[in-house]
């Protein structure tokens, strides 16, 4: 196995875990938010419940962007490809938008989304509100992955 | 049992906020007499098992409900029971004060401090305050020596040591509270104090106390300096807020001092609870501090303390002033 090959698997892991653990952390403070109000109006439970999950996308976003990176370098195929440095450095960068912007958005998404779970917790009629104030931050997320994409295609081996 | 999560707590928080008494239901209870309201508030969930059903019972019982729900659920149990110091100064002032005129005041004892009544009785009987915090050993040490005195025991001024008991304990844990929660926490007792060291100044010129007599009822911690709370005393009526609106809550004070009955303790105490539960309302809608915590105990007080002065009006036949809401 080269370098090359070496330092894209490196930002192919890179991508699953900071994107993962974004999302861990933004899952893990709306299901306290939730759990905070369901201890007091269990009947809230099904509309907090997409509110809570938001933030858990990045993390799939990050597993999505490792899984093509291991696809493009033929890792699933069982014979990856001998990068060159300038590959490998290539798909490193390309791992980076996904890898970087998942860990930030994750955690500023789970912190808006608990707001619109106490938000709900007061008026639960203000639920939907509160799924799109929690969905705006996934924007960045989105075209995060967008970016990563489309530089993973276009690098050639 | 406590919890660490804020998200949990303030959660909780939200979803029984609803259970506070809004503008419509003052509206409505406005509209009723004593029996009817009692029976409304019951009707609400106000006060769900209360010994009696008198309307003092329904208010300690809800009380006692919300400081044992923030107990329950505040992230730092250090922060949330300076909001209940309010009580055990209560406790301490009953069991001080019934030493000092020989009388039995257990039946005056509240639940839902920070402190067990029973421990602060045990405390006050043997004069041992090792047990409670340290910033609260000297001065309640003093209340004790002045309670047990054959003569010279005062009554207000063990309340004071009582009081400065309590918020030199605040202070001290505000020391050591970091971050945003820390410095909004403190933000709120300095206002207190402030409030508090201008209401005795106020009382004081009232009853016509020297610069010696009124020393010992100030409070340290707030923005004034001794100094200048004395030198009020001796000020004009018009002087008087240019000297002692200082500090976070100024304008307050100003316009407590500056109101058409001129240097009134009524008015300043109740510029003091609107200018709190100001500080509290600010703070509601965070999501990982303190604030909404200590907001819900805040409003229950204030709520508590306008359902008291609404019974008040109803038995005097007067019609109740509109409190002032934190919903």
């Amino acid at each position: 196995m080269t370098t090359g090959t070496i330092i894209a698997l490196v930002g192919a892991a890179l991508a699953t875990i900071l994107a993962g653990i974004g999302s861990a952390y933004g899952v893990r403070i709306t299901g306290q938010a939730t759990a905070g109000v369901c201890a007091e109006k269990p009947e809230l439970f099904g509309k907090l419940l997409v509110i809570e999950a938001l933030p858990g996308t990045q993390g799939i976003y990050g597993f999505l962007t490792s899984v093509l990176i291991m696809l493009r370098i033929g890792l699933l195929g069982g014979s990856p490809a001998e990068l060159t440095l300038a590959q490998g450095w290539s798909f490193f960068a390309a791992a980076m938008p996904v890898t970087i912007v998942g860990i930030i958005s994750a955690i500023y998404q789970g912190k808006t989304a608990v707001s619109a779970i106490h938000m709900a917790a007061k008026d639960p009629s203000t639920s939907a509100k509160g799924i799109t104030m929690a969905a705006m931050v996934e924007t960045y997320a989105i075209l995060s992955l967008l970016v990563s994409v489309l530089l993973l295609f276009g690098i050639p081996v | 049992m406590p919890q660490e999560s804020y998200p949990y707590a303030v959660g909780r928080v939200r979803a029984v906020e609803e259970r506070l008494l809004d503008g419509s239901r003052w509206a409505r209870l406005r509209e009723l007499d004593e029996h009817d309201a009692v029976r409304y508030l019951a009707e609400a969930g106000y006060g769900a098992n209360a010994a009696g059903s008198e309307p003092e019972d329904l208010i300690e019982a809800e009380l006692l409900r919300a400081r044992e729900f923030v107990e329950e659920v505040t992230p730092d149990k250090r922060l949330s029971d300076l909001f209940l110091l309010r009580v055990d100064a209560h406790n301490l002032k009953v069991l001080l004060k019934s030493r000092l005129l020989g009388a039995e005041g257990g039946a005056l004892l509240l639940p839902g401090g920070g402190f067990e009544p029973a421990a602060l009785a045990q405390a006050v009987e043997s004069g041992d305050f090792s047990a409670l915090p340290a910033a609260m050993q000297a001065p309640l040490a003093q209340a004790w020596e002045l309670a047990g005195a054959k003569e010279g025991g005062s009554a207000p001024e063990i309340s004071a040591l009582c009081d400065r008991a309590v918020f030199a304990h605040a202070f001290s844990v505000l020391k050591g509270a970091r971050g945003q929660s820390g410095a909004e926490l403190r933000a709120y007792f300095v206002v207190q104090v402030d409030f508090l060291n201008v209401l005795s100044v106020v009382r004081a010129r009232r009853l016509g106390y020297t610069e010696k007599e009124l020393a010992p009822m100030l409070l340290s911690g707030g923005s004034h300096a001794a100094q200048e709370l004395q030198a009020a005393l001796a000020a004009e009526g018009r002087e008087l807020a240019g000297l002692l609106a200082k500090g976070p809550a100024a304008e307050a004070i100003a316009a407590a001092l500056e109101g058409a009955s001129g240097a009134d303790a009524t008015e300043v105490e109740r510029r003091m609870d609107r200018e709190l539960l100001r500080l509290a309302r600010e703070r509601k809608y965070e999501s990982f501090s303190m604030g909404p915590i200590v907001g819900y105990l805040l409003a229950r007080e204030a709520e508590a303390k306008a359902l008291r002065v609404f019974f008040a009006a109803r038995r005097a036949g007067v019609e109740p002033a509109a409190p002032d809401l934190y919903v």
